[in-house]
Formats: structure tokens, sequence, C-alpha cells
């Protein structure tokens, strides 16, 4: 019963795929020349050539950002109305149907992708190890550039699922073409940039969050390779590729729950799912918002972000457009403003809502930490630094940073010595001029008697170069000199 | 057999942007369309005919009310719509086929596709197979469609409007074609026309819709007897219209010139004959109407004729 049903969603699927052959055909040209452009790269070029073909993998790219205009042609019923009369009186459940769409986008272009983007790194990789002439030399190169292949491989097609998935997203939401287009493009950005920008916003930048530089980035986004921040964890980051996908083809398949909410009466409508075009939209504003707050000089284009944000609710309304609804989206856009500073204020009060207090939770065995505050006084740098345990202590009057050798420490000592910086992270004063100086760019500001110290707590393996944590927090001279008093007091630190 | 019961739709704005007022477009409308004939939808503009066979063919989703075909729920049951077949008054959605891929596209839907058929029915249309159908004309994209439809071996057959915009030849061709499979067949042919004498000529049955609701429903030759006109003289004084409605009979229409009254009443010729033999009249008439009259007439006393429009 299963595989006879399966059988004739494959068949609606293959009966579907085979209208779009000429969407195929471009698609298949696109990806095959991509791939012959990145895998004869440089073999005519003498040694030292590089394994990258930017006009390849631009064209494997391209191919693969070709998802949003596959499912719209896919899901033609949604957005057509004399599609929807056809597709509709199919003899065909609603399951069926969606399944035999989302089967439609495999073989049209998924499984092209995925075809073409192999051909290209297996041959890439042969062509690597047989013909370059740094990889015969040195072995390891073979192991570096494979190492750096599949790691773009994993990332492209995390990308291309989740661009698919958005475009789905889009697809089944949405009820004219133009509509599904710019709402894929806009939420798949925001939807990749927010988790990235929030976190570096409010809860590292403003909140003090310790960084992790070394870290993958955890996240559902395209694409995985652009954020991708490790250069050892290959395996990981495939992991997390692969689970990227799994998410995308889970979202694909939820959608279905609105899908068959909906009937041709709908096909060609503006935005079907209100609750889709509210969230839209504001994800949308709060991502380009948080994406301006990075630097002061960009904030006077928030004015851009209302004037789009009002505009798509012109075109989208145009239908029943009206000075009142005007007034009431601008009312709404200026909330929504304030959602968001508020938002950010919350981010500041509660050092990134509680992040400042999170350590990485690994194993910080043998480890090295180190803490140094440093302020400006009178143009001089004054450098208190706490290298601990076993190490040494030092207050300095002088810019230059300070060579040391460190003993290594226990997962517990790194702890306690993190726990007492990250108390003080917690401890700042929270005034509105400080708050405010992280949009304008003035965080040298007075306070009161003292100067703002900023100190850094770095926990790293091996060589400084290599900083694993890193943490950052802005503290008042008499705050400094408490720190390094509470510092002095854990046992078995010794201080030179 | 096609069960129509207590339909009704309504239109509400579910889209953002959309206004929220329902508009009803079929209003407990209950149907039954026999195995076997042939079947017109007439109605006015925006009557509801094209929403009704959208939710016979599981186009739309019902709100209220059941269709059912051959016992089955029509809405989101493949089998159901397996022995149904809709052509709507568009071709642009085939645009890009080539014929031998639109008898693919139907093939991977329909288990009863028929390629057999479908190559008979090209030969005899004498459509190319190799060539996309946005270079055909209007008439070889809807013969294209027609011979698809029926390739497909579907036990009812739906066209919405299918044969407006072609000329007569080719509307007479395609009918043939279609009335010969159908017969063959045994199969139902459900049509929607604007074009009243088309339906009389090629339908059994019939139906009328206004403003979502149903006018009457039955076979053709009941639908003209149900309807007739009169004209009646009498020398002393002019006939009333409250004197004919005194009888019993219903009057759709009326109009008096000198002492010669013309009336349109609603029923069978004898009864109405019988009824107005006590007006004492010198002279009574009955004039037979056609189906387009019948049409005109029932849809004036809606207050849809030249008149009413022209006052509002």
């Amino acid at each position: 019963m299963a595989m006879s049903r399966w059988r004739r969603i494959n068949r609606f699927a293959l009966g579907e795929a085979r209208t779009h052959k000429r969407l195929f055909t471009v698609l298949n040209i696109t990806l095959g020349a991509g791939c012959l452009l990145q895998t004869v790269q440089g073999l005519a070029s003498g040694i030292y050539r590089s394994n990258i073909s930017f006009i390849g993998l631009g064209l494997l790219l391209a191919g693969g950002l070709i998802g949003p205009t596959v499912v719209i042609s896919v899901f033609r019923e949604l957005h057509n109305r004399q599609q929807s009369d056809v597709v509709y009186s199919l003899p065909m459940s609603t399951p069926e149907r969606y399944l035999s769409r989302l089967m439609a986008i495999v073989y049209l272009h998924i499984l092209p992708v995925l075809v073409w983007s192999a051909v290209a790194v297996i041959a890439t990789s042969i062509r690597t190890a047989f013909f370059d002439e740094n990889v015969r030399r040195y072995v390891l190169v073979t192991w570096a550039n494979n190492n750096m292949i599949l790691r773009m491989w994993a990332g492209y097609l995390a990308g291309v699922f989740f661009f698919d998935s958005i475009a789905v997203i889009c697809a089944v939401c949405c009820g004219r073409r133009a509509e599904i287009r710019y709402f894929t493009y806009l939420l798949a950005a925001s939807f990749s940039l927010a988790p990235l920008l929030l976190r570096m916003e409010l809860m590292v930048r403003i909140g003090g969050q310790a960084t992790e530089p070394s870290s993958l980035f955890y996240a559902w986004t395209f694409s995985l390779f652009i954020w991708d921040r490790t250069e050892t964890m290959t395996w990981l980051f495939i992991i997390l590729a692969v689970v990227n996908c799994l998410i995308s083809v889970g979202v694909m398949l939820l959608m279905y729950f609105i899908y068959r909410r909906r009937d041709a009466s709908s096909a060609g409508k503006p935005v079907v799912s209100r609750a889709f075009f509210e969230i839209a939209v504001a994800v949308c504003l709060m991502t380009y918002y948080t994406l301006l707050i990075s630097a002061p000089e960009l904030l006077p284009y928030m004015l851009v972000g209302g004037v789009v944000y009002l505009v798509i609710h012109i075109v989208t309304f145009r239908g029943t457009l009206s000075v009142a609804k005007v007034v009431l989206w601008t009312v709404k856009l200026g909330a929504t403003t304030a959602a968001f500073v508020l938002l950010l204020w919350i981010a500041y009060v509660t050092d990134g809502f509680g992040a400042a207090r999170y350590l990485p939770m690994r194993n910080l065995d043998n480890a090295n930490i180190l803490i140094d505050c440093s302020y400006n006084f009178y143009g001089g740098e004054n450098t208190v630094a706490f290298v601990g345990p076993d190490s040494f202590f030092w207050e300095r009057n002088y810019s230059n940073w300070i060579a040391f050798d460190s003993q290594e420490t226990t997962d517990a000592q790194i702890r306690q010595i993190a726990e007492v910086f990250q108390k003080y992270a917690s401890q700042r004063d929270k005034e509105f001029s400080d708050f405010w100086s992280f949009f304008t760019g003035s965080k040298e500001s007075y306070r009161g008697w003292d100067r703002v110290a900023t100190c850094t707590m770095n926990i790293w393996f091996g060589e400084r170069n290599n900083t694993m944590v890193e943490q950052q927090i802005n503290l008042t001279g008499q705050q400094v000199r408490n720190l390094i008093a509470d510092l002095k007091k854990l046992g078995g630190i010794q201080v030179r | 057999m096609i069960e129509i019961t207590n339909v009704t739709m309504d239109f509400v704005g579910t889209a953002v942007g959309e206004s929220k007022r329902a508009v009803r477009a079929l209003d407990d409308i209950s149907i039954t369309i026999p195995d076997g004939c042939v079947y017109g939808f007439l109605g006015s503009n925006g009557a509801g005919k094209s929403t009704l066979m959208r939710l016979m063919c599981g186009v739309y989703r019902m709100q209220s009310g059941s269709i059912t075909i051959d016992g089955r729920e029509v809405w989101d049951n493949p089998e159901a719509k397996a022995d149904i077949f809709f052509v709507n008054d568009e071709t642009v959605q085939y645009a890009d086929f080539t014929l031998a891929a639109l008898a693919k596209y139907f093939a991977s839907y329909y288990d009863r596709f028929s390629q057999e058929t479908f190559v008979r029915l090209i030969k005899t249309l004498g459509l190319p197979t190799d060539r996309k159908m946005v270079t055909f004309s209007k008439g070889m994209k809807r013969q294209s469609i027609v011979a698809a439809a029926l390739s497909c071996g579907t036990k009812y057959m739906v066209m919405d409007e299918a044969f407006d915009g072609l000329d007569p030849a080719m509307r007479k061709m395609l009918k043939d074609i279609i009335v010969d499979e159908m017969i063959d067949r045994n199969a139902t042919l459900i049509v929607s026309s604007h074009n009243v004498a088309e339906i009389n000529e090629l339908c059994d049955r019939a139906m009328l819709l206004h403003q979502g609701k149903l006018v009457f429903d039955d076979e053709i030759d009941n639908i003209r007897g149900s309807v007739s006109k009169v004209q009646i003289a009498r020398r002393s004084g002019v006939v009333t219209q409250d004197e004919i409605e005194a009888l019993g009979l219903e009057v759709m229409k009326y109009s008096a010139t000198g002492s010669v009254t013309q009336a349109v009443v609603k029923g069978v010729g004898e009864e109405i004959t019988d009824k107005l033999e006590g007006l004492s009249a010198d002279f009574v008439e009955l004039v037979p109407l056609t189906l387009e009259e019948v049409f005109i007439y029932e849809l004036e006393a809606r207050g849809y004729g030249y008149e009413s429009l022209a006052e509002n």
C-alpha cells in the first residue's frame, strides 16, 4: 500500500518535472559549465595555480541559487489561476500533490546540484592529487586542499537546501509570483544574517559575551561555509552541514500544514498567510536594523528600511489601500523600531541575556588564561595583566604587550578564574549614556571620577594567536582594582 | 451520478490586504446530474456557474453542503477525481506543451489515459504533435485539450465555456467529436455556456443560476414548457395583470396595447389555457417559448433585464 502510494507520488513528480524541461536544461548547462571550469582551472597555468575557479564556482553557485525559480515553477498552482484549475482537478490527494511537488524539486534542482557538484569535487580532488606540482611535493597539501573542498561542498549543499526551503515557505504562504520571489531573497538574507548579527551585536558587543573565534556557526543559514570560522574541524562542519540540510527538509515537510489549508481560490491573491506576512516583515526589519547598529555611520539608513517597510505594505495592500492604513503602518513601524531599541536595552541590562556569565562548555584542561585591563590616561596606557594560575601578575605603565610563558591549568581552575572575571562583567554600571555610546561610537567617555578601562579575558590552547575564548568588558578604575584584588585572593595562584 | 446537496460557497478575503467582506457565490444549491446525459449550466455573468464547476472538480474546497461523484465526496479524493475532467475557459496553461508532452502529462495522472484514443483524435482533427501549443490557433488549442480530456477516460467531463470564441464550424466539429466519444462510453458531459441556443441544441437537461441561487433544474423540454407567452384579446376591456394572477397564475412579464394583452406566465400549456377561460376573453393564444426566451424572462423576473439594469 505504502509502496504503491510512493510509486504514485513518484509518477506524479516525474510528470510534473517533465513539464519544466527548459528550466532543467538551463540549470544543467549552468552547473555543467561550472563543474568543467572548476575542474580544468589552472591545468595550463604553471606550478602555483589555484584550486579555485571563481567563474566555475560562480556558475555552480548560480545553479544553486536558481532554486526559487524552480520552486515557483513547480508550485505554480499557488500563484497562477489557470494552472490551479488544472492542478487541483487532477486525481491527487493533497499530501500526494504536496509530496510530488517536493519530489519534483528534488528531480529538477537538488539532484542536478548534487551530481554536478559531486563531479566537480571528485574531479578537482583528482586533479590536485595528480597534476598539481605543489601537491606532489607536499603530501599534506592534498589533505588541506581536499579538506577545504569538502567543507565548501558541504556548505554549498546546505545553502542550496536552505534557499530551496525558504522558497517553499514563501511559495506556500504567498499568492503572487513576485511576492514569493522577493520574500524568498529577503527572508533568506534575514535568516542567514540574523543569528550571527544578533549574537555579535546584542550578546557580544552590547552584552559582553565571550566570543569563541574557533567555534562553528550553529545556525540554519545560507550559506554555512560563508560563516565557517574553523580550520580544523572538517567532520564536525560536515555534520553541521548535514544537520542544516535535514532542518531544511524538515521545514519543507512542515509547510504541508499550511499548504493543505489552501485551494485554488487563493491563487494569485496577495500574501495568503497573515502570520507569515507579519513575521517576515518584522524579521527582515529587525535584521536590517541589527546590521546597521554595527556601525554608527550606517544608522541614518534606518530610514531606508522604514521606507521599504511602508512600500511593501502599500504594494501588498494595494487592493484596500487607505490613508488610515498608511498611518497605522507608520505607527506599527514606529512600534517595531521601539521594540528593537527595547530589545537592545534588555540585552544591555541583562548582559546579553545572561550570556556574559557563560563560558563555552568544553574541556579546558591545559588551557592558558590571561586577563589584562588597559585604560587611557593622559595619552598613555596603563595595563593591569593577570595571568594565572602558576603564572604571574603584572601591573605596568607602558604600552607594549608583555611576553610571557604560563603554566597550563586544569579546567576547574580556568572556570574559577573566569567566574571572577564574569562576575564583574555583569556588575557594570548600567547607564543610558553608556548604552547609547554603543551606537555613537564614543566609548572613551568619562565616568565620574575614573576613566573606563577595557578588560579582556583570553583563554587559549598553545600559541597566543590561537585564542579560543575572548571576552571584553568595560570597567571603572575602581572595579579594575577590585577585580585584581579578587583574583589575588584565589588560592593556588602565584602572582609575580 | 453527481449529487450536489445544499452547497453554499462564500468567498471571504482571507489574503492580506483583501476585503474581509464575504461574497456569496452559491447559495444552498441542490441538483442531481444523472449518468449518461449532457447537462447544461446556464446563468447570468457572475451567477456562480464556474464556481460550482470548480467545486464539482475538487478545485475549490467546499464550505458547506456536499458534492459526491457516484457516492464519493469529491474534495481531496483522488478516486472520485479520477472520474471527472475539468476543461476551463483558458488555454494559456498548456502553452509550453507539445501534444506529445500534453499526452504524457495527463497519462502521469490518469490511470485510464488511452494513448490510442489520443492519437486517433489528433489524427481526426489534423493537429501537429511536434509543435508547441503556443503556436496553435485558439480553435486548435481547444481541440487539443478536448482530445486530451477525452483520452483520459473519465466518466464525467466538465467544460466551462469551452466553445466560446470559436467559429460556428469549429464549434460544430468539436461538439460532434465530444458527443460521439461520450455516447460511446455512456459518459456524462457538463457544459456551461452563455450561448443558450447551444445548450438547447446540445443538452438533455439544464439548470439556471442567478446570483448564486438555483432558478430551475430540469429536462430541456420541461423547461421550455414551464413558461408560456399568452396573447389575450378582450373587447370589453383590457385584461389586467391582477386578473390573471387572480386565476392562480404567476405572471413574469405583462404588457397591454389597446385591447390586446401579452403576458409571460409560468405553468404548462393546457393548465394555463384552462385557467384563462375564466377571463371571458374573445381570443386566447399560447405562444411556445425557446430556451433563450425562458432564460431571459426568468432573469428579467429577477431584476436582470434591460429595463432593470438601465434603471440602476
